[in-house]
């Protein structure tokens, strides 16, 4: 699923219960662990183990004993306490993905936010963003099956929401997970700048470089802001003395129509 | 604004009725009417016969000078007509004091006010005129003095009904039966009705046709306007909801003739209006008689005053405000208006020239078509013609005569009320708020209104015809408003009928304050209603002259209330051509900005989406909302509604929140919808969208979803939306996920039940072996649905709950649900079942535990799919004990069986195979001994010996144990039929042996009773030896 191709049947999930397992059972041979999840009595169909198994081991959150075919935690169990700790796990070591077809699919969604939001009716079903998203970056090679396994972890890493199979870029729950995993302060006012170096690297998979450097933030980016916001988990600020003002995508209904200076962390909600 | 003086000053100022006013402020506060029409002949029922009047200038000021002075000294006889606070009473009291200043000499001016507006009120007014108080018939002066005199209430309104039942006996004996009216016996019948005690209550009770006629006669402290003083046909309403209580009485204890009247007015649906109007042909005649005076008293008051004037050579102007104070004998004083002083016979009359108010419903009902045609002029005052600069000068001259102190005003009135010198207050409060410029420049303030809340609150407050007259104008709005501010600046607006107020605003500037986190909860719906209401509600910042006006309200007008000030929204620098005021539009500012032309599907698309706004309005102002319904445009809510379930269904990342996709199911597959709305028409929801501003945008984005994106997020602004909508999501996750979990407060263990319902099938059905405590999770797994054995020697009650299973399972699988519950799916899933394993095992483990226990788990749950699964365990809970006790029992019957016959009730298998052994020597000899008995089958059960072993080693454990699922499990297994043919064989050994005693018995007996002996012990001889050996061994000691 984090290597070169997605895999529909690896989902976070299953991911989160094979570590479950492993927390309780302790390493466990890999065949006996299969059967845990898919009895034989069940297994008259192709088991699915295998790829939940290696995104596991993608993700660092199990290992592979070598020569033993046994598996075990590679992580703290406070990583796996639940899905929220397991998904701050994953959103902090992110960039360790970088190379991954998935990795490199979230950032040209996320980049191109705005142009996937806004793409014509008959292309907005997530097996249809290939099509798009393939010219966007040709080096992708996507298909159907890698996308509708993108979005069990796009969602589910915060980077946006399904509806009707169609992927709305908002990624506040990843953006969220950022700031947690950061040593920013509550209640602290920080200048854009300053608050998106502190979610970095992991930041990187939703904000190029150049967006960075042209104080732009893209659609998802903008949304995740302003959802925060509006949740009041952050305050956006704008003051009219700021010489580094940030552009959020043009919403003129919202509180915040574009530009912003400053973020302040007011805490969980 | 001078509050401090406002405080003091409101409520004289403000007082309703012209009358009260004083004369300082009744100045101060006139603004020339403009609604006002002529005409020469007037037909209320069809406006073509209507003449008008031949000028066009139907001023105030053109009507004085040409009509009201009269100039061509002429009879005449003018109505000023028009609604209750049209504003007939202010205009002639205007021109009663114009006429103080212009009269002519020689000219009388006689006007009779409003008053109290009673006859007795009128009387005494009469009473204090110079030309009453000479009259010549000293007795009819007599008697006007005594119609002033004051009778109890209660003894007035008797005597009014008493004389009503008077004037009906009498015309009853004159037996004039006029057809159109009443019979002979309706009016025996009538008379009756009234006399009937709670017919006379109801008759007399306040607003009721002897209160309202009362309030005619007497005389009282309280302003009576226009009150119809008459029968009404809604007084005789008695089989409404309202007056049910009377008709019971009436069936119950009236007299014959009351309940025939009763039932005559239910049955016959014009009969109310016959009565109505046979009792209104004698109102006159009571009104007159209840003051103490006497038919034609007042005609001869007029036509002597008359006589007097003439002899004076004197001429009568005379003003009366309301016709009505004249009630009971106005035919009286239309006759002596209405005759001219030229006709024959007259001409010791004085020219008369009378205005007369009266309201439109009454000159329409009940002024005679001859007295219509004596009219002269009809002056007639329409509802709702008022420009909005009369609004403007209208409320801020009563705002400025509030500041000004009355001293001030009635020195101004008694200066000459002269224009120039008209006093306007020194303003404290409202600076910065709007002005109305007088024609001479100067400039009245507008605080607490601004000229969008001046018009705004007009069209809304004064939502109909009627109540747009200048009563209603201070009524409804410049007095509650103006207290709402002297009450309390930092809440204002905060009048209560102004909540709902609906100004079709700018979505976008609702966003911008709902939407904000900057602005206090609490201020929003009154900074919102402020903008839409004093503001003209747009979303746009108007920069005039560096000056910020937002919403069409200056910046310093939000300082100045507390109010947050916007400041993202759209900015506009008016230029001074912009700001120009075109004189074809009054006040309407021209815009520098173009507005985009729209295609005819837009424009469509936009008008269906405000109207489903509008009702979202009203359902946020306490309406109800109509989803379920599959046509018009709540149709397009009801989609709405669906289109949101489905975006949270899509949205929300189930597996991981803790909710099973079948849990999720089940409740789809329910009669509860998983969201529904307060106060919404009809069906069954599990979480309830509040009536709120944050629902309201919710729904919006759903509807402008379907309406403008045609199912997609395309659309302007569709961005905002769906991220209103992301966030909101996320905002009501746990509520949803907590109703899906949840019911009534306590968590839905279905899933739970499930497992032990199957637990259950697996038990009764064998599926389970060795003891309870070992029983595994991959054994749950592995025991698929089964049938039941048709052949068991299971007890009748255990049989009848395996059925009992099997018919559960074939109609809502209980296995199902419990795999599926910890089935973690992909997308919307399969067949393919991976297991949440930890969770299921420790759920597993804990029902195990507790011997599935789970009775204690009390909660209901209105979701069928979920509550029928609890049910049904709890139904086979139930039938477990009996099924056991009667297996047991059986069992027990069975092993008492086997010990009796074998004297034992276990066997090993060794001691099965002697026996066996035994058995077929015995079967060998009787044979051999030529007798008879049958081979029982053997050979199976030397097959199954060592299961009839563990059958009845498993039949003595259950009958010996007392753990409940172990012996479940064994005796699930069913012993009994382990060792049915055991039992039979044994049983037929028994019997056996038995009969083949009995035939050697018989043989015996035979050959005793053939040879005379008996027959020989076949081992006689070797008993003997023995003896003798034993007397032997006994001797050798």
């Amino acid at each position: 699923m984090f290597d070169n191709t997605m895999k529909t049947e690896a989902i976070p999930e299953r991911v989160f219960a094979l570590c479950q397992q492993l927390l309780l059972s302790g390493p466990l041979k890999e065949e006996e662990l299969r059967t845990k999840f898919e009895p034989e009595c069940f297994s008259d169909k192709t088991a699915y183990f295998g790829m939940v198994r290696d995104a596991a081991i993608q993700l660092g959150l199990i290992t592979n004993i070598p020569d033993d075919n046994t598996l075990e935690l590679n992580v703290d169990k406070k990583e796996i306490k639940s899905y929220e700790t397991m998904r701050m796990y994953i959103n902090r070591n992110i960039s360790r993905l970088s190379l991954s077809q998935f990795y490199r699919t979230t950032k040209v969604s996320m980049i191109n936010s705005y142009d996937l939001f806004s793409v014509d009716k008959d292309y907005q079903n997530v097996s249809k963003m290939p099509l798009t998203l393939n010219k966007m970056d040709e080096n992708l090679n996507l298909d159907e099956g890698c996308m509708r396994a993108w979005r069990f972890w796009a969602t589910f890493l915060g980077f946006g929401y399904l509806h009707d199979m169609f992927f709305m870029p908002n990624a506040s729950n990843f953006i969220y997970d950022c700031i947690r995993n950061s040593n920013i302060s509550k209640n602290k006012e920080y200048p854009i700048y300053d608050f998106i170096q502190h979610l970095s690297p992991s930041i990187d998979i939703c904000l190029s470089e150049k967006e960075k450097n042209e104080r732009r933030l893209n659609f998802a980016v903008s949304n995740a802001f302003r959802a925060l916001h509006d949740r009041g988990i952050i305050k956006l600020k704008y003051t009219n003395d700021r010489q580094d003002e940030w552009n959020m995508i043009e919403m003129p209904m919202h509180e915040f129509t574009s530009i912003i200076t400053d973020v302040v962390y007011l805490g969980e909600k | 604004m001078r509050l401090e003086v406002a405080k003091n000053r409101i409520t004289e100022v403000l007082r309703a009725d012209t009358m009260t006013t004083s004369k300082g402020d009744f100045f101060a506060t006139h603004v020339p009417l403009q609604n006002i029409e002529i005409y020469t002949k007037f037909d209320p029922n069809d406006a073509k016969k209507s003449v008008k009047f031949r000028s066009k200038d139907v001023s105030e000021d053109y009507i004085f000078k040409n009509i009201i002075l009269n100039p061509e000294d002429k009879h005449q006889f003018i109505l000023v007509m028009g609604e209750s606070g049209a504003g007939k009473s202010h205009l002639i009291r205007w021109y009663n004091a114009c006429l103080e200043n212009y009269v002519r000499e020689n000219e009388i001016v006689l006007f009779i006010r409003r008053n109290d507006n009673t006859l007795k009120g009128t009387i005494k007014q009469l009473l204090q005129h110079n030309e009453i108080k000479g009259l010549n018939n000293k007795e009819l002066y007599e008697r006007l003095l005594k119609a002033t005199a004051v009778v109890s209430e209660s003894m007035l309104k008797n005597e009014i009904l008493s004389k009503f039942r008077i004037h009906i006996q009498d015309d009853l004996d004159t037996d004039d039966t006029d057809e159109e009216q009443l019979t002979y016996t309706d009016k025996k019948r009538l008379i009756a009705f009234l006399k009937y005690s709670k017919i006379e209550e109801k008759l007399k009770e306040i607003n009721g046709p002897i209160d309202r006629i009362y309030s005619k006669i007497a005389q009282s402290d309280k302003v009576m306007s226009d009150i119809n003083a008459m029968f009404e046909v809604k007084d005789f309403n008695i089989d409404d909801d309202e007056n049910i209580d009377l008709l019971n009485d009436i069936i119950a204890d009236a007299d014959r003739d009351t309940k025939a009247l009763a039932n005559k007015i239910n049955t016959d649906p014009d009969y109310k209006e016959k009565i109505t109007n046979y009792l209104n042909s004698f109102l006159d005649e009571v009104i007159q008689s209840c003051s103490g005076l006497q038919a034609g008293d007042f005609e001869e008051i007029f036509m002597e005053i008359r006589r007097n004037l003439r002899k004076q050579g004197k001429s009568l102007t005379i003003l009366i405000e309301d016709i009505t104070s004249f009630t009971g004998v106005n035919i009286e004083l239309l006759n002596a208006l209405t005759t001219e002083h030229t006709g024959q016979g007259n001409q010791d009359l004085c020219r008369i020239s009378s205005v007369i108010g009266i309201t439109s419903g009454y000159f329409k009902d009940h002024f005679k078509a001859n007295y219509r045609d004596r009219t002269t002029l009809f002056v007639y005052l329409k509802n709702n013609i008022f420009s909005e600069e009369y609004l403007y000068e209208f409320v801020g001259k009563y705002l400025n005569a509030m500041s000004v102190s009355n001293d001030e005003i009635e020195a101004w009135a008694k200066g000459g009320a002269l224009p120039e010198q008209y006093p306007i207050h020194k303003i404290d409060e409202g600076e910065n708020w709007d002005y109305y410029e007088m024609p001479d420049g100067r400039k009245l303030n507008l605080y607490p209104f601004t000229k969008y809340a001046i018009i705004n609150l007009y069209n809304y407050r004064l939502s109909t015809e009627q109540l747009k007259t200048p009563r209603y104008i201070l009524q409804y709005i410049i007095e509650p408003v103006v207290r709402d501010i002297l009450v309390d600046q930092v809440a204002f607006p905060n009048v209560k009928e102004l909540a709902n107020y609906n100004g079709n605003p700018s979505t976008l500037l609702r966003s911008k304050i709902f939407d904000s986190q900057s602005i206090n909860k609490e201020d929003k719906e009154r900074m919102f209603l402020f903008m839409c209401l004093w503001g003209d509600g747009s979303d746009k910042i108007e920069i005039r002259n560096d000056k910020k006006f937002i919403s069409g309200i200056s910046e310093e007008v939000y300082k100045e209330l507390n109010l947050p000030i916007l400041d993202n929204l759209q900015k506009i620098k008016m230029t001074d051509v912009s700001v120009h005021k075109s004189e074809e539009e009054g006040k309407k500012v021209v815009q520098s900005n173009t507005i985009k032309p729209m295609n005819s599907e837009i424009i469509k698309n936009n008008q269906k989406v405000q109207k489903i706004i509008a009702i979202l309005e009203d359902w946020l102002s306490g309406g109800i909302i109509n989803v379920g319904t599959t046509a018009g445009n709540e149709a397009i809510l009801s989609r709405a509604r669906d289109n949101i379930i489905k975006y949270i269904q899509n949205a929300i990342n189930w597996q991981i929140e803790g909710v099973a996709l079948d849990n999720l199911k089940k409740v789809n597959d329910s009669k509860f919808s998983l969201i529904g709305f307060e106060r919404q028409a009809r069906g069954n929801y599990l979480v309830e969208l509040k009536a709120n501003r944050q629902t309201q945008k919710i729904v919006e984005a759903f509807v402008r979803w379907e309406v403008e994106g045609n199912n997609s997020w395309n659309f302007d602004n569709g961005d905002y939306y769906a991220l209103a909508v992301e966030t909101w999501a996320e905002q009501i996750k746990s509520s949803i996920i907590e109703a899906l979990n949840y019911s009534k407060g306590k968590n839905v263990n279905y899933k739970k039940f499930a497992i032990a319902l199957e637990m259950y099938r697996q038990l009764i059905f064998g599926q389970i072996r060795g003891k309870w405590n070992f029983y595994k999770s991959n054994t749950f797994f592995e025991n698929d649905v089964c049938n039941i054995n048709t052949s068991s020697e299971h007890s009748r009650e255990w049989i009848s709950l395996q059925e009992q299973i099997k018919r559960i399972f074939d109609q809502i699988d209980p296995r199902k649900t419990a795999l599926q519950c910890y089935n973690l799916i992909q997308g919307k899933g399969g067949n393919k079942i991976y297991l949440d394993r930890t969770k299921f095992d420790k759920d597993f483990t804990e029902i195990k535990k507790s011997q599935l226990s789970l009775e204690d788990i009390k909660y209901e749950d209105d979701i069928k799919g979920r509550g029928e699964i609890k049910e049904q365990f709890n139904n086979i809970s139930a039938k477990i004990n009996t099924a056991y006790n009667a297996e047991r029992n059986k069992i027990l019957a069975e092993r008492d069986t086997i010990e009796q016959i074998l004297g034992c009730n276990t066997m090993n298998v060794e001691e099965i195979s002697d026996l066996l052994a035994n058995a077929q020597s015995f079967y060998d000899e009787v044979g051999n001994a030529k007798l008879y008995a049958e081979y029982p089958a053997l050979d199976s059960i030397k097959r199954n010996k060592n299961k009839i072993s563990e059958a009845l080693s498993s039949i003595n454990e259950i009958l010996s144990n007392n753990d409940v699922f172990d012996n479940l499990i064994l005796m699930s297994h069913d012993p009994l039929k382990a060792i049915s043919g055991f039992t039979k064989f044994i049983k037929k050994l028994k019997d056996d042996i038995e009969r083949i005693d009995n035939q050697m018995k018989k043989e015996e007996n035979r050959v005793i009773e053939e040879t005379g002996h008996t027959i020989r012990d076949p081992y006689q001889d070797e008993r003997d030896t023995i003896d003798e050996c034993d007397v032997m061994m006994r001797k050798l000691g």
